[in-house]
């Protein structure tokens, strides 16, 4: 079955609708469809309620949006926020869900990690047109635990041990085939700084050279294109012999460079060698994950940044701290490493010291997102794979509560550029909403329902296995 | 009327453009000035007698005190005897990431991303380091470009000065045979393939390196984007026209590289180059091509190394230092710097760089080698290695002058801000001063040097301990640390409580107390301690940042005022009652030593006693014995005649050696047990012989113990003449009082305090041995009816009736002005080797405080550093020690 004709272009959600003003020949062949859409979507989420409309009553809802509504009123209708507030009547065939005394939010969204994959790309060095989209496995735990721990949207990209590890795409955590998930298929590439192999030294050289590479293809389309796009061909033998040693083939350990892009390529060409992604990229149309691995790293991806004119996402690792300073002239947010609190040796005075990033970075007046991934490693269920618990942290250590909250919806959504889709309660966004027991950032409160596209996804009073987890005795 | 108007408008904007300034200067910069003794600007004579003024980072002035004027509202730094100097430039180093790169040639990588600015570079910048170059390495042929980076500095933009300085090339053996390299080697190939070998790897050789080199070079024409990262890389350097940094060490490399440089129009840099032959090289030293030419010591700071021998048919190289004269001589002294050996040396710069001196090169012209000309070479002049207007405020204070023995760096300064100091904290610190107050006189030019708190050696010739902190004062003195011998610090405040005489003070001194700190910048290093009611224990301790406890008590505090009468026989009571404890004690202690002699004799007639029954024990047994066997003899005798010895014979004889076998071993045992209780068999036999004799020794009794009493134990030592009794008395007969009471019947060691009256009666405190302790007034008006009576300067009444004194100041943070009322005294006719006496010797006798009170071997390292002689209104203090640890410094200003 073809899939591909429901879901949209590559850099937009929209809910799979179906096709109403259908051609009559089609018809038949339409209902087939149809019944077999039913069960492509129904079957895995027992719980989706048939009506199209839905309605969360009684509870406090954090907008994000504005003020926090006490005794509210959500209406969805078709997957999207209907209305809001606390004067909403409900519609009559709503289907309603009494919150009374609960917490609805927007739902988390974890802005960064390379969970969710059947195998993150951590060998190839530079694979721009490489993308996550192939390798996600909606049956995978993550996406459960996800859900289950109200993270409603992720953006997955490439590992970090690479230089370009290819594309990352953003999807909602609940959908049976990976085109039923995507919010933006090609939400940014994977630049890591941390050497592949080699010295950093030799990691910069050949970032620097794909980046220029793709510099001068971008200027020489641009220019082509000023005056037919096929003009570029006619320049290519002259090119091609001008001199011997142009097109030098790659020695024989060196096979990480297969994006030579000569201006000849056309743009199916470009597509599959990643060129035009790469174009985009310091054309300053696609974001880059820039993964920094150490403080060295993000002076030296700051000046790339400079250089390049890339929009860049600085993904940070743990000892990144020590250059939080450098950082505080950005005003989108940085991503900060999945351990916000931990020891280390300070090597001069052999005292150990207790870093806590939230502070650091607060300090340093530079605002952060959370992460819950640790590159390839799947991340264990254990307390810091949680957003909520991240943000529970940060305000430990002096985040106000509501940029906490923020952090966990809003501020990723911006961040990602998908602030019109989600990260928070309005009328016209995605219905991805999660149901508190309790205030949140408490530890007593729980998921009590994850809500994506205005269907139940997760709920407690039905989750079998945190059942069996917390009362083994009961089977 | 229009020129008017002009001119008002004028005068506006100035007043308004004043006014801003006023406004605007704190908020936005304040600048620092610092004054020294000297300061080498890195490229000329040293200027004496300094100062340069720092602005955001920036130097703004440089010159001598009287040229150089002090902006408004600048913070002063007196950095007294030291010596500033430029931040030093280690021209070339590897600070990079480790890890190996596979290939030999990757002009494309550059250092500056193997930098890492965030490490820790204080060993650097403790050896006055500031800046550094950085080699991407240095086994591989063409293996990168090099950086030039500060080793601190707010941000990594401003911390970098060059991103692209040089391109490294290695004309030496370790690249011509490079390790870990999985790629063949540049071969001499053809200019189309100029990285593609024909042939399989094989070693390469300095021809076969530099024909490469030059394909290399060649085949960079036509070179596009799209081309080999590496000849893309090169095209690039090349037309940015980066200079070529070439380490050539044989005359063959050497001139290789020359040629190569000059072939290709490079501007080149030479490293290493052992085997230069200054005189016959065809090299144009002068030619603005050589940026510079970096020799090599070749020294390892305290390391021995063996050098391979030369066979005699070859050339050997000149010394290093020889180069250097050469090539100044051949006019290009601004093109010469210094590396060291390896990164572990570059701290040693300044050590390395004073083998150049034996060339006869002068101190600046070496200096300017690791400074100025480093810098200009790798085109950074215009911010560091020389202190200009203008440039970065990256200096080095040193204790004295550089390449001076004993020299260290006390801090490095780096865009204004103190990246390195020396910690005060460290064990040993050395004192060099223009005069030193020893028990022995003063000694000029002399230093003081200190280990763990005390006192190592004292003259002009000290042994410098390793590590030690130097601090060098030149026009200075030394004198011991000062004794205020009655003070009220220590507790936080004064202590008024009637306290028992047991009590330990020590064990309430106050941690980091803001009045000892500023009592001890009068040079006040031990103070007494008592309460203020009467009798009372006096405490003496040191004014560290943890006070310290010297001796407690050191005596006890009583009080001879108001009614004398009164005062005086309740002292005597005092003193029978302690007196009558002391008695009890004396005698217990007299019977007890009775008793322990006694013990003695017992336990020799006891052990006479054992040995006496052990021998009669062991006779006893010798008898029994003898008769036994004269039984068995008998025995076997009779067996014997019996004559038929068959069957139970051949049974018996192993049943028989049981019995012989006892035998022996029975004495032995026996002997052993009886001392303790009689054996069995041996007493069965009573012996009249030796009973009689024996007699056990009586055990002596031991003396019982009197109660004891804490509060009058420390009477008992005052009584024993440990410690010493203060009395503070009002007028003359109080002081009679005191003599009657306290020297005449119970003889004890006595210091009165007072004022006039101890003065008046200084001869009969001289009389009766009765040391003074002045203060806190130290002048006093006649007691006369004459209208115009003349002020006594007390100390000197009692120094002329050769009287022992010492100081108190009665005050809290008043303390410090303890030597200033003194100087008074001086001023009116005072000996200043007697005042100083009072605050020192004395009191450090008076109290028997044996470890304080004198610069000598062996005692408390407690020091002054005074500006001039001591006790004198127009000096100050400059330092003051305590315990070996500086705990002031004049206008020392730490960041």
């Amino acid at each position: 079955m073809d899939h591909g004709r429901w879901k949209n272009h590559r850099n937009e959600y929209r809910p799979i609708e179906w096709p109403l003003a259908a051609t009559e020949n089609e018809q038949p062949m339409k209902i087939l469809r149809y019944i077999f859409c039913l069960q492509c979507f129904v079957a895995p989420c027992a719980l989706l309620s048939a009506a199209d409309t839905l309605a969360i009553k009684g509870a406090k809802i954090v907008t994000l949006a504005g003020d926090a509504i006490e005794n509210g009123v959500i209406v969805i209708r078709d997957g999207k926020i209907e209305a809001v507030g606390a004067n909403v009547s409900i519609p009559i065939e709503a289907h309603v869900i009494d919150a009374t005394g609960k917490v609805v939010m927007p739902g988390f969204i974890d802005a960064h990690t390379s969970d969710g994959l059947n195998e993150a790309n951590e060998r190839n060095e530079v694979v721009p047109f490489l993308s996550v989209v192939d390798s996600i496995n909606p049956v995978l735990d993550y996406f459960e635990e996800s859900r289950r721990n109200g993270v409603t949207t992720a953006a997955i990209v490439p590992g970090n041990s690479t230089i370009i590890g290819g594309q990352a795409a953003i999807l909602k955590t609940a959908g049976q085939y990976v085109d039923d998930m995507i919010v933006k298929r090609n939400a940014g590439i994977k630049i890591s700084l941390r050497p592949a192999s080699g010295t950093r030294m030799s990691q910069l050289a050949r970032l620097r050279r794909e980046l220029d590479k793709a510099k001068i293809a971008s200027e020489k389309k641009n220019s082509g294109e000023e005056t037919k796009p096929e003009a570029t061909t006619p320049e290519a033998p002259k090119q091609a012999d001008a001199p011997k040693p142009e097109g030098t083939p790659p020695e024989g350990g060196d096979t990480s460079t297969p994006s030579s892009a000569t201006p000849t390529a056309t743009d199916a060409e470009n597509v599959a060698k990643g060129t035009e992604a790469m174009m985009a990229v310091v054309e300053g149309k696609l974001p880059v994950f820039l993964y920094c691995d150490t403080a060295m790293d993000v002076s030296a991806g700051k000046q790339l940044v400079e250089d390049y004119k890339l929009n860049a996402i600085f993904v940070l690792g743990r000892d990144c701290y020590k250059a939080a300073k450098l950082l505080s002239d950005r005003k989108q947010p940085v991503i900060l490493d999945k351990n916000l609190v931990f020891w280390e040796t300070n090597p001069r005075t052999r005292k150990d010291e207790k870093i806590i990033l939230p502070k650091i970075y607060r300090d340093a007046n530079v605002p952060f997102v959370f992460q819950t991934s640790e590159g390839s490693l799947r991340s264990a269920t254990t307390s810091s794979s949680y957003l909520w618990y991240q943000a529970a942290i940060a305000v430990k250590y002096g985040t106000p509560e509501i940029e906490a909250l923020k952090s966990l919806s809003l501020a990723p959504a911006q961040l990602l550029g998908i602030q019109d889709v989600v990260g928070s309660i309005e009328v016209g966004k995605d219905a991805d909403l999660v149901v508190l027991t309790g205030d949140p950032l408490r530890l007593a409160t729980w998921v009590d329902k994850t809500i994506i596209h205005g269907k139940v996804v997760y709920d407690r009073s039905t989750d079998q296995k945190l059942k069996r987890l917390l009362s083994p005795k009961a089977e | 009327m229009n020129a008017m108007s002009f001119a008002s408008a004028g005068r506006w904007l100035v007043c308004s453009w004043l006014l801003c300034l006023s406004v605007c200067k704190p908020c936005y910069s304040q600048s620092d000035v610092y004054y020294v003794d000297q300061l080498w600007t890195g490229n000329g004579t040293p200027i004496q007698n300094a100062a340069i003024i720092v602005e955001n980072g920036k130097i703004q002035a440089v010159g001598t005190r009287e040229q150089v004027a002090a902006p408004v509202n600048s913070r002063l730094h007196e950095l007294g005897s030291t010596v500033i100097i430029p931040g030093l430039v280690a021209v070339e180093s590897f600070l990079v990431e480790t890890g190996d790169e596979e290939k030999n040639i990757t002009p494309e990588n550059r250092a500056i991303d193997g930098f890492n600015f965030f490490a820790d570079y204080q060993s650097l910048l403790a050896g006055g380091i500031t800046t550094v170059q950085v080699s991407p390495a240095k086994s591989r042929l063409m293996p990168g470009q090099g950086a030039v980076v500060k080793l601190a500095g707010d941000s990594t933009i401003s911390r970098t000065l060059s991103t692209l300085e040089s391109l490294s090339v290695h004309l030496n053996k370790s690249s011509l045979n490079p390790s870990t390299i999985y790629e063949p080697p540049v071969g001499a190939v053809s200019v189309d393939r100029p990285l593609e070998p024909t042939r399989p790897q094989i070693g390469a050789s300095l021809v076969e390196s530099v024909a490469g080199l030059r394909l290399l070079m060649q085949s960079l024409e036509g070179v596009r984007s799209s081309s080999d990262i590496r000849l893309v890389a090169l095209s690039e350097i090349i037309q940015a026209k980066r200079t070529f940094r070439v380490t050539a060490e044989s005359t063959a490399e050497i001139q290789a590289a020359s040629k190569f440089a000059t072939q290709f129009d490079l501007g080149w840099m030479l490293i290493n180059p052992t085997y230069l032959n200054v005189k016959n090289a065809d090299i144009d030293f002068k030619d603005a091509r050589l940026r510079g030419i970096v020799l090599n010591p070749g020294i390892r700071p305290g390391e021995i190394v063996n050098s391979p021998l030369l066979g005699e048919d070859v050339i050997k190289p000149q010394a290093v230092w020889d180069h250097a004269k050469q090539l100044v001589e051949a006019g290009v002294l601004e093109k010469l710097a210094i590396r060291a050996t390896s990164d572990q040396e570059i701290p040693e710069l300044l050590f390395l760089a004073k083998v150049f001196l034996r060339s006869g090169l002068g101190h600046e012209q070496v200096l300017q080698m690791l400074t100025h000309n480093p810098a200009r070479m790798m085109g950074v002049a215009n911010r560091v290695g020389v202190l200009k207007p203008g440039a970065d405020a990256d200096f080095v204070v040193l204790s004295g002058k550089p390449f001076e023995d004993g020299t260290n760096v006390i801090a490095t300064y780096v865009d204004g801000k103190a990246a390195y100091e020396q910690t005060a904290s460290s064990k040993s610190l050395v004192l060099s001063a223009g005069k030193v107050y020893t028990p022995s006189g003063v000694q000029s030019n002399a230093s003081v040097s200190m280990v763990n708190g005390r006192i190592q050696g004292v003259g002009s010739n000290v042994s410098m301990p390793p590590g030690a902190v130097r601090r060098n004062y030149p026009n200075a003195t030394i004198v011991p640390g000062f004794i205020d011998a009655g003070s009220e610090l220590g507790l936080g405040s004064p202590l008024a409580e009637s306290i028992g005489l047991e009590t330990k003070l020590g064990g309430l001194l106050a941690y980091d107390d803001e009045a000892i700190r500023f009592a001890r910048q009068g040079g006040i290093t031990t103070a007494l301690l008592s309460s203020s009611r009467t009798p009372s224990p006096i405490l003496a301790f040191k004014l560290g940042d943890k006070p310290r406890t010297v001796k407690e008590p050191v005596g006890i505090r009583f009080e001879l005022t108001g009614n004398v009468a009164t005062a005086e026989a309740g002292l005597k009571r005092t003193f029978q009652t302690a007196k009558q404890y002391d008695d009890l004690w004396k005698k217990y202690d007299s019977s007890f030593a009775e008793y322990q002699t006694k013990l003695k004799e017992y336990e020799v007639s006891k052990k006479k006693y054992d040995a006496d029954v052990k021998a009669a024990e062991a006779k006893k047994a010798e008898d029994a014995k003898k008769a036994e066997e004269a039984k068995k003899a008998e025995e076997a005798k009779k067996s014997a005649s019996t004559g038929t010895p068959t069957v139970p014979s051949s049974e018996k004889p192993a049943e028989q050696p049981k019995p012989t076998e006892e035998k022996p071993a029975d004495p032995s045992k026996t002997v052993a047990d009886k001392a303790v209780p009689p054996a069995t068999a041996p007493t069965k036999p009573p012996e009249p012989s030796t009973a009689p004799v024996l007699k056990e020794p009586e055990k002596p009794k031991e003396p019982e113990k009197p109660k004891a009493n804490a509060s009058l134990d420390v009477f008992r030592e005052l009584l024993a003449g440990r410690i010493v009794a203060v009395v503070s008395v009002d007028d003359e007969r109080a002081v009679e009082a005191a003599i009657r009471v306290f020297r005449e019947e119970f003889k004890v060691p006595t210091v009165l305090a007072g004022d006039i009256a101890i003065a008046k009666q200084a001869a009969a405190l001289s009389k009766n041995g009765i040391q003074a302790l002045l203060g806190p007034n130290f002048f006093a008006n006649e007691r006369s009816p004459s209208a115009n009576a003349s002020k006594v300067n007390l100390p000197v009444e009692v120094a002329v009736e050769a009287v022992p004194f010492a100081f108190q100041s009665k005050a809290t943070t008043g303390s410090q002005q303890l030597p200033n009322a003194i100087a008074y005294s001086v001023y009116k006719g005072l000996g200043r080797q007697d005042a100083l006496s009072g605050l020192t010797t004395f009191p450090a006798s008076m109290f028997k405080l044996d470890s304080i009170g004198a610069i000598a071997v062996g005692k408390d390292a407690d020091a002054v550093v005074l500006s001039g002689d001591p006790l004198d209104l127009a000096t100050e203090v400059l330092a003051v020690v305590i315990d070996g640890v500086l705990v002031y410094e004049k206008n020392w200003v730490s960041q």
